[in-house]
This record gives structure tokens, sequence and C-alpha cells, in this order.
């Protein structure tokens, strides 16, 4: 969809008059004290620091100007001086290195041959440049033009940026709007003036939905276009954003492959099922019938289906809105929502765009109930939608009356672990362990499991990690009933778990199913940490103990709970005769923490570890 | 015209549909492969037919048919085909056809869906090499694509190798490799683990020479293994007389090919006048090469960065020394070719060095002469000893080489002394990492921790890293990097020894929650605190690789804790020593007053050891894991 927007962003021919604006740096002229700076004072352990990043639309010439100054602190920041940009063919690019050499000022113009125009592919061209001379010390003015709107400016980078600038004034005949990202204030925000001073530089964190949503910056959308009377609209409402689909023939197109769709549709009407078993049954097929080829679009491929069947492939959009119109023709109450993947970045809650939405699901009433439907994944039930669909919200496609649709699940990764076990005189542990997975838990076993060739192979690969464990005998259920949850069942011996000190033997009770290391390493966070749904991890452990030895010391029953109870943990140890029995219940019970719960949650975590690390000690009588 | 135009037509759909109908030309059933074709495989390659027919020194054609049955969701990416070419070889004729399982064809079409693309390998600005790309876009398995093309080359450095194997998990039908020469035309080969060996047919002008495999089943990776091509049936292809770009060579000995790199480099190695004598001011006054050697390194490192750019010959051929002075960036044959005429400058004869790069790189084969470098070093010899320069980093201390060029093969070149020779080996006493720790534990678990590790050689090599990093990244990788459960990060610092082995002492503070568990009155903590031996290899069924240790390390850990005063010494771990030829491994424990000591040593030695040791290889690993979670119990003072 950018390519869309700036390919329209030409319609810029546009006459209107803008006061001379005072750039606030002049390319190539790089002040004393810009080279003789050795840190920055901001952060002085920055290898380089965009001193200057500045952005001017030029309405009458509807050219876009990039000026950019950095100053290299360190070797580590040399990668600052080779830069790609995505280029078309009316880009430029001008460049000048400026050097202090025994304090007298030097500069080296970049010339053609440290210029390179990189063909892609058919309709992508990268003009790449490596800037001379460059040493520590050295300042790089870059000047990068091309005509039409930028797809997004970026205040924040890995490296601090000192000062950002950005002028884009709103021209008479086209109206864009500007959306908001980041966690970091603006300067100024005075369209079409903004700055950015001081911006320091983006970490990258664990549990981070995408780095695109906490990056500060801008996304640019096209709200309308006037030429002469006539005026196109793009984005002003979710409304407007839903006419401009509804127009696209790849979306939905009414003779999209109806013969091939009718059969369809009349071999479901002939089952003779009603309400879910029914949409189950056409959500199934259009699964068998069509694969996905893990591309994401909220628009098809073509404006027919044909194509798609024969080759039983096609993107994201392809899938759902195939299954869309085969509901549609089996008399369901189905809207298309479009919504922007978690790598992607969220939907502005207040601005509607059309550029930023990159996927297309369905939603199905039956009754009083709502159903999302994505039917791209092989190994999914239909009321489930994948991780990357949990992103927020999407919306409705509608010309009347675009609804916010929530996107989130109460379906959760849900697993059961249970160790059945006696202990050996060999001091082996012997018996049977089995897992039972629902929901995302079952998704994501059946997902792994089909990247191996064999039943052997997975073995092979789920007793990397587990040492000591060998499998007697194994079964495996349900991994292609996708319906039914997963039930891998294992008779197993599992050597030398057992710490054997003097007379004094010590069992772990979660055994491979023990948390021992935090995911939270970090002291503080900046942004939120975002699981997609919530989780429940289920362990059960029966020892049986021999005659010949006593139980010394039992880890004690405990209840973690987090604050509203978002996370929590109920461990119980219990004897019956010689039998000891653990039971540890994790859950995450909500998907995001925010940055002032994160303090808590890493504790939570540390406590579930430190409770679970309790052995069981048994003595020799 | 348009008439007999619709009929041609008609009659190709008529016969499709015969054909379509009754099915004589069903040819890639799936139904056909054999059993043990199946066995953990993803796809089956149906026939794969190589013919590479030689006119001349610099000019050739291969044909190629391949056709391969993709299983399920796994081979998908076996279906693709991905060519690449560049200047001295195009990509011609490419046609696919898609059978589903039954052998019914789906799509067929010459050319149709070709991508092009820009193949840049990711560590470059700017590459000349492109690819072409063909996926027929089919993910219903199983089904069968047939491809056919054609690469005609235009300078010839290479020749076509012949892998019976293109990947694991894919098993083969049948794989045939023909070469066709004229008469009495020289070039070479090599056959490695190879069953058949060449059949060779003289005609009236031309020779052919053929290889053929049938039926092998699918292999799988494998841990602590070397690569497949290691171990799998090939024959390596290779120039006697070759041309490229103009310039002509001779590959039968790796003398005549270092030859060949040295003339390339002719005449690009003169400073302007300016720059020399600013180098010659540099080193003025000193009498010990090896001192200005450091100092003319130490004046590359400041004044040049690796920028890669690779066009035409120059993938082979170095850029102007006068052109890397001016605009201060290069290639690995750039900068090498600067440093040595740096040393050129000022009298010290140095050697341009082809090597095969990586931590964990194939090693030259040595017998068979041919270009399998992919990066230049500089090599200066002494009497005593040789010294390596790495050219491309501005870190590396000077005369380290580290992973990425140690221990193996090189090619030394010059006009008449062009030979393999061997680089640094690092031995078990230079890559070690040496780690001592006070713990003092406190009454309620919580404990304390200052940890100083001395990182050396290869050990350097995998954190020296943190020193190009910012404050904010530095401190997120020591934390990374940690293993224990539970920490705080209070302090940490790092210093880096720039010698000939290079070390980086890092020195933690740690706070550590819960280090130690309290049950009734036992106090128990793992005395390993950081130092876990985290790869455990699996058992499998068949192994088909030998067992490959890449580098001899040692670790060497010394930890004291300070006990918590109420209580003392209750039940301690006994003392443990298992030595192998993979390895050794000990602990022990000792203790006075109110301190242990706990010391654990262990050792990997490198080698390729057979297939038959692999079983006493896990269990080594295996009492190594094991031993390395043993707990200390101690009890309250009553």
């Amino acid at each position: 969809m950018k390519n869309v927007i700036l390919t329209l962003s030409v319609f810029f021919l546009v006459i209107s008059v803008l006061p001379a604006q005072k750039a606030p740096i002049k390319f190539g002229e790089v002040s004393p004290d810009e080279l003789k700076m050795v840190s920055y004072p901001g952060d002085t352990s920055a290898a380089a620091v965009i001193l200057c990043d500045y952005g001017y639309l030029n309405i009458q010439t509807a050219l876009f100007t990039r000026t950019l100054r950095i100053k290299i602190l360190k070797k580590e920041g040399y990668n600052w001086a080779n830069h790609s940009y995505p280029s078309t063919e009316t880009s430029t690019i001008k460049g000048i290195t400026t050097n202090l050499e025994n304090d007298k000022v030097v500069q080296e113009k970049l010339k053609n041959e440290s210029i390179f125009y990189d063909k892609l592919s058919e309709k992508n061209f990268v003009v790449r440049a490596a800037m001379p001379n460059i040493k520590v010390g050295s300042v790089i003015d870059l000047q990068f033009a091309f005509k039409g709107i930028p797809s997004e400016w970026k205040f924040q980078e890995v490296i601090p940026v000192k000062y950002s600038e950005l002028i884009l004034e709103n021209p008479k005949d086209v109206r864009f709007r500007i959306n908001y990202f980041g966690f970091e204030p603006l300067a100024v925000s005075t369209p079409p003036i903004w700055i950015a001073k001081e911006m320091p530089s983006f970490k990258i964190e664990s549990y981070m939905s995408s780095k695109e949503n906490y990056l500060t910056k801008f996304e640019f959308d096209i709200l309308n276009i006037t030429y002469g009377a006539f005026t196109k609209e793009f984005a002003s409402s979710w409304e407007s954003v839903s006419r401009l689909l509804l127009d696209n023939s790849n979306f939905i197109s009414p003779n999209s492959g109806s013969i091939y769709l009718n059969n369809l549709a009349k071999s479901i009407e002939n089952s003779k099922t009603t309400g879910e078993e029914k949409l189950k049954m056409a959500y199934e097929s259009v699964k068998s019938i069509v694969k996905w080829d893990e591309r994401k679009s909220v628009v098809a491929s073509s404006p027919n289906f044909a194509f798609t069947f024969k080759m039983k492939l096609g993107n994201s959009a392809d899938v759902n809105l195939i299954l869309y119109q085969l509901l549609k023709k089996l008399d369901f109450d189905v809207t298309p929502v479009v919504m922007s993947t978690r790598d992607n970045g969220i939907l502005s809650p207040i601005s509607p765009s059309l550029s930023k939405l990159n996927y297309v699901i369905v939603l199905a009433k039956i009754g009083d109930k709502s159903i999302l439907l994505d039917a791209t994944e092989p190994y999914m039930p239909y009321y489930l939608i994948p991780l990357r669909c949990l992103n927020n919200s999407g919306r409705t496609v509608s010309e009347v009356k675009s609804d916010l649709v929530d996107l989130s699940t109460t379906r959760k990764d849900k697993e059961f672990t249970t160790y059945f076990l006696k202990i050996q005189e060999d001091n082996t542990l012997r018996g049977k362990l089995s897992k039972r997975k629902i929901d995302y838990s079952a998704l994501d076993f059946r997902s792994k499991y089909h990247k191996f060739n064999s039943q052997d192979a997975y073995l092979e690969d789920f007793k990397k990690d587990k040492l000591g464990l060998v499998i007697n005998e194994s079964r495996i259920d349900n991994v292609d009933s996708v319906y039914l949850p997963v039930i891998e069942e294992y008779d197993v011996t599992l050597n030398n778990l057992l710490n054997v000190l003097g007379n004094e033997v010590y069992i772990m009770p979660l055994l491979y199913d023990q948390l021992k290391e935090n995911p939270f390493a970090l002291d503080v966070r900046k942004y939120p940490v975002d699981y997609g749904y919530n989780i429940e991890k289920n362990t059960t452990s029966s020892f049986e103990i021999p005659d010949n030895y006593t139980v010394t010391e039992l880890p004690g029953s405990v209840r973690l709970r987090m604050e509203g109870n978002s996370a929590s943990l109920i461990y119980d140890v219990s004897q019956l005769g010689n039998t000891i029995k653990v039971t540890s219940i994790f859950a995450i019970n909500k998907t995001m923490f925010l940055p002032e719960e994160y303090a808590a949650l890493k504790e939570f975590y540390n406590q579930v570890i430190k409770k679970q690390s309790e052995p069981i000690i048994l003595k020799k009588k | 015209m348009s008439a007999s135009k619709n009929r041609t037509i008609l009659f190709i759909l008529f016969t499709f549909f015969l054909t379509w109908v009754y099915g004589t030309d069903n040819k890639y059933k799936v139904n056909d492969i054999a059993k043990d074709l199946l066995v953990d495989a993803k796809a089956v390659v149906r026939t794969s037919e190589t013919v590479f027919e030689i006119s001349d020194i610099d000019k050739a054609v291969m044909s190629v048919k391949y056709v391969i049955t993709i299983l399920n969701t796994n081979g998908i990416d076996n279906s693709v085909l991905i060519k690449f070419y560049d200047k001295f070889l195009s990509v011609r004729k490419i046609r696919s056809d898609l059978y589903d399982q039954n052998g019914i064809p789906i799509k067929n079409g010459i050319n149709v869906d070709v991508k092009d693309y820009s193949a840049n390998a990711g560590y470059s600005l700017y590459e000349d090499n492109r690819v072409k790309l063909l996926d027929p876009k089919y993910r219903t398995t199983p089904f069968t694509v047939e491809f056919t093309y054609e690469i005609v080359y235009n300078g010839l450095l290479f020749y076509p190798d012949w892998f019976v194997y293109d990947d694991y998990n894919v098993s083969v039908e049948k794989s045939t490799f023909t070469i066709i020469t004229p008469n009495e035309f020289k070039f070479r080969y090599m056959e490695n683990n190879i069953k058949d060996r060449v059949t060779i047919n003289k005609g009236k002008d031309k020779t052919t020479y053929t290889w053929k495999a049938e039926n092998m089943p699918a292999i799988k990776n494998e841990p602590f293994g070397t690569p497949f091509q290691e171990y799998t049936s090939n024959v390596l292809t290779a120039p006697s007389d070759f041309e490229i770009s103009g310039y002509k060579g001779n590959l039968e000995s790796w003398s005549s090919f270092g030859k060949w790199i040295n003339m390339l480099g002719k005449g690009r190695n003169t400073l302007p006048t300016e720059s020399g004598d600013k180098i010659r001011k540099l080193v003025s006054g000193m009498t010990d090469d090896y001192e200005k050697i450091k100092v003319l390194y130490n004046y590359l490192q400041n004044k040049v960065r690796y920028v890669s750019i690779q066009k035409g010959i120059g993938g082979w051929q170095t850029i102007n020394a006068e052109t890397v002075d001016r605009l201060s960036y290069g290639d690995c044959k750039a900068l090498s070719n600067y440093m040595k005429s740096l040393l050129d400058v000022v009298g010290i004869k140095s050697y341009y060095t082809l090597a095969n790069a990586g931590e964990d790189a194939t090693p030259i084969k040595a017998a068979f002469p041919s270009n399998q470098f992919n990066h230049v070093i500089i090599c200066v010899p002494f009497k005593n000893d040789t010294l390596w320069l790495e050219c491309t980093s501005q870190h590396l201390p000077f005369g380290y080489i580290g992973t990425f060029t140690d221990d193996r093969k090189v090619l030394l070149t010059s006009e008449d002394g062009s030979a393999l020779v061997n680089t640094k080996k690092y031995t078990i006493d230079d890559n070690k990492q040496i780690r001592s720790a006070t713990v003092s534990l406190g009454e309620d678990g919580n404990a304390t921790a200052i940890i100083k590790t001395d990182y050396r050689g290869a050990l350097y090599d995998k954190v020296y890293w943190v020193l190009q990093m910012d404050e904010a990244d530095r401190r997120k990788d020591v934390q990374t990097r940690i293993t224990v459960p539970s920490f705080k990060l209070i302090n940490f610092s790092h210093r880096e020894e720039r010698n000939i082995i290079p070390s980086i002492k890092e020195e933690l503070f740690l706070g550590l929650p819960d280090y130690g568990i309290i049950m009734g009155n036992r106090f128990l903590f793992n005395p390993n605190l950081m130092t876990k031996f985290g790869k455990l290899p699996y058992k499998t069924k068949e192994r088909k690789s030998e067992i490959s240790i890449r580098r001899s390390y040692n670790e060497i850990d010394t930890i004291t804790f300070k006990l918590p005063v109420s209580y003392k010494i209750g039940q301690i771990p006994e003392k443990v020593s298992v030595l192998t030829k993979f390895g050794q491994y000990t602990t022990e424990i000792s203790f006075f007053n109110n301190t242990i000591r706990y010391i654990r040593t262990f050792k990997f030695f490198k080698g390729l050891y057979p297939v038959s040791d692999y079983s006493d290889f896990v269990d080594f690993c295996d009492k190594v894991s094991i031993n390395d979670e043993s707990k200390i119990a101690l009890t309250k003072i009553l």
C-alpha cells in the first residue's frame, strides 16, 4: 500500500505559496564546534550522533529534501558513513565529508565512484553511497531528494538524534494526515513544523510486538486529493477507507471465481449442517483448497480467484476473502475486518489510515456470537486467530458505519504436563510422562511438529534439551485433529536426575518443566511487555518412594499472585503414603504489562523460579 | 494467419486433453518412489542431469535438467530454482513444468515467472552479482517440478562441482554429471566418497566423462557433525588452463594459481609520493621491523574502514592502493593490498594471502588446487615466527587474527614462490576462560558476588564486541550473558589487553536474590556459579558424520563461598574427574573455617573423531552437564 501512496503523490502539481523557511543547517557548512566535538553530552558513550535531520517538502516542486548531518565519534560509528535509500529515477543524492586536519578544515565530496544504483528487483531501486575519507571526528553531510511525500519520518534512531525538524505544508489540493507514534515528546509541534530535540537512542527490548510500535516517528496518510472539481477521498474516516477498499476490484469483486465457489457452497449446503458446524465446514474446506504463500496483504492478488484456485495458493487476503465470499454465499452474516499485524505496528485508535492496513480477516456473527476467522494457518481451528493478528483492534469494512473490532482473544496457551514416576533402586526414575496441549499451545506444537520429517526426528528434538531422558515408548495423538487437544504420552526412564549427596537424595520436583531462568534480565523497561495471549502451564509430578527411603524435606505449598491476579502461581505439595505429589499452576492472566508493572512482573518470575527450585529431599534408611 | 494459429492452439489443447485423460505420460508419480527414499525425506530428487560442455579455456555451456518431488511443506524451499549469475556467466532457457502427485501436468512454461534480483551478500555495500529465481508457487504437497536451464560461461575460473546431495532430508533417485571437452583438452577432477568412478568415452572430436549415482536415501543433520559435503559423494572439478576477463592463468598447482593472483595485482601497489613520504616519516629512526609494522598497522586501522564493493573481475582483483589512500575505504583485497603497499614503502617484504575465512569454514582441499578462497590477509614472515595481519578490522589487536582465519591452510602469493602454508594455531593455553569469584552467602539465602573473568584467545573473540557497544547496549549484553537464575547487576567493567594473544578482563558485581534455598535446617546452593556446559548432543540412531570439535579451549573456575555464620558444612559432592580424548573435566571442593572453595576445570580438544566414538562423546557431555548441577548442602548450627 505504501507504493500506492508514493505514486499518488505525483499529483502534487499544485501552486501554493509558502513562506521561505530557514533551514537549521546549510549543506556543507559545518561549524568549528561540530568539528571539534569529541563526545555527545547527551550520551557520552554514543559512537555517532545525528546532529541534524531536516526534512522539507517544497509544495511548488513537490520535491521532498532530506538534509542529514552526522558526527562520527568512534570507529564503531563508521557504519553511519555508509547509506542506502530506496530510490526512484528522479531521486538525487549528494554528500560531503568534513574533517579537521591539523586545525585545517578539509572537505571531500561524495563522487560518482562511491555512489551505486542497485536494482534490487524489477521496480525497486536502492541508491547506496560510501562517504570518502571517514575518520573519528568526521562530520558527514548528506542530502537526498525525491518527488513525493515520504511514507514516514523518524525522529528517533538507534543512535542519539540531537535535532530533527520536519516542515510539511498541507497544500490546498492534497490533504494528508500525520500519525504520531512513540514514547518521546516533541519540542515543537505546530503544523507545518515539527521539531524534536535531544532524542535518546532507541534500544530494542524482548517481548516487544514490533520496533515500529515504539520508535518515535510520523507516518503519513493521504486523506484526499482534489483535481479540478473532483475530489478523491482517501482516509478522512474509516468509512472513506472502506469505500476505497470496496472500490478496489482486488478487494471484493462480485464475480470472483463464482463457479468454483458456487459448487463449493452447494456441496456444503448438501451436507445439511447448520450454524457453527456449517461455518467450520466452510472454514476447513477453504483451508484445504487454498494455501497461504506467507505474504500479508489487505487486497487480493487479482480481481478474480480463478488463478488462486488453480494454483491453490494465495496471499492472506486471497485466502480470507475467498472464505468471506463462501460464507456469504452460505448466508452467514459476515464482514471483512481490516487490520495491521503485530510486526506492522498498531492501528491508530483515532486516525483512520489506509496505508497502515496490511491484513484482512473475517468477522462472522451467529446469533449473539461473534467469531473472528483467519484461514491462513493449516493447523489452526476456526475459533483461533494467529498471534500476528492479536494486535489491539481492527475495523469492519463498511461505507455506512465502520466499527472497531477488538482483536484480543480469550483462548490461551494452555498446557497440562503430568509425570508419574517411581524411584528405582539404581536411582533412576521410571514411569510415564504425558502432555496435553490446548489452543495456542496445540497450534504451536502442530506447527513445530510438522517441521520434522518423521516422529523420530521430532522425538530427537524433544530429547535435545532434556538431560538423561530415555523414551521407551511414545504415542502422539491428534496431531492432525485440530479440534482436539494434542496428547503426548511417553513411557520414560530418567537417568541421572537424582542428585545424591551422602545418604541423601535430592529431586527437583518439576523435572524438565521447571522455570530456570528469568526471561526478564533488564532492570527497567521503557516499553510494555506484550504476550499476545494468556498463558496457563499446569504441571503435576507424582513420585513413588521405595520402602528404603524416608522423606526428609518437602517444599512448602504456596500461592503467589500479582496485583489484580494478572499473574499467579499455585504450588501444592502433598504426601500420601509413599507417594509425593507436586502441582504447579503457572498463569499469565493478562497480555499487556506496562513499564510501571515491569518490576513486579520480573519479581513474580523470580519468586516462581525460587519456589520451583526447592528440591524434595529423601534419606536412605 | 490467425486461423492457422488458432488451429495450433486447438491442437495443443487437444493433445493436452488426451494426455490428461489417458495419463500416458505420468512419469513423475509419487507412488513410484521407492520406500527407502521416503524415510526422513522432505523431498526426492527424481532426476538430476548436468552436462558441462567446454569448448575453450574461457568458454563453456552447462545444460541442466532437475526434477524434484516435494513431499511435504518443509520441502517447499527446494521447489524454488535459484541461479546466481554475474558478468562471467548468464542463465538462459529457463523452463519449469509442474505436476501433481499423479504426474498430471498443472502448469508449464518457458521463462514465465522468472524473477531477477540483486544478489548482495549482505556484508557488501554493492555487488554486481544477481540472481534469477523461479518459484513455481505451488504449496499443495506432494507435487513435482521439473526445471531445465542453461548456463553460458564467458570466462572460466571455476568449473561446476557435483554433489549428489544438495540438502539434508532430500533423497536422490538418480543423478548424473557429464563433462564434455574437445579431445586432448586438459582439466582436473577429484572424486570424493564415490562408489562408481568415472566412465570416459573418447569420440572423434570430443571426450565425455560421466559420473552417476542412484537410489541415495536422505541424510540428516547431526549434532557436532561435519557439513554433509565432507562425507557424501561428490566430484570437484577445476580448470588446468583458464582465462577470465582477458587474464590467462593455470590452476594445476598452488604455485601457478598464486602467480596468477599476483599478476592481477601488478602495478596496483603504488602510493602517491606525498603519502609515501608520510609513511616513511612515521617509522623514521626505528630499527626493529616488528615495531615498524605495528606502527603501520595502527596507521591502517585509523585511516581506513571496511566497505565491500564487488564488480566484475574486481571480485578477484584489488583496486589501486592510491584509490584506497584517497577514499579511505576498501574491501579485504583493497585493504590488504594497501597494507602491503605501506610495508613496501618502508622495505618490508610481505605476502598477499588468500584464505577461506570464517569461524567454522570448510578446510581447504590441499590436494586439489582450485579457487577455494573468500578472503585476503597479509603475511609477514619473520625468522622465528610469522606475523599475520587482518586488514579489514579497525579493532583487532596487532598480530591477532582470531577465529576468522586461525589454524588453516592459506595461499601465500608471489611472483614465483606461491604456496599453501598454515596460519597461526591458537592452542588450548591461548584459548582460555579464567574465572575467579567470591560469593558472600547471607543468612536469608540472598548473596552477593564479585566475579572476575579473563577471556583469552578464541574466547576473547566471543566477547570482544562489548568493547564496541555504547554504555546501554553493553549493560544489556552483560545481563544477557549472565546465566544465574535471578540476579541484579550492580556494577561492571571491562579492560582489554591488546597483546598478541589478547584478553578481556571483565569484572561483575552481582546481587543474587535467593541464591541459597533454605529448607528446614538446610541451606542448598549450586557451587557452579556461572560456567555451565550448555551443549547437549543427543543420541541419534545411525550416525554418518564424524564428530567435529573445531577448537581446543580451556575453562578454569575458582569460586570461593563465604558461608552464613549460623550454618556449617553439611553435605559436599565428591571430587569428580572425567578424562577422555574429547575433553577433560574435574571439580573439587575444599573448605576451611567458614569458606568453601570450588574449583572446576574443563578442556575441549580440537579434532575429528570417528563415528564409533559418538556414544562415548555423548556420555562425556552428559556427565559434565549433570555434575554442573550438583548442590552443596549446609546445615544450621543448632
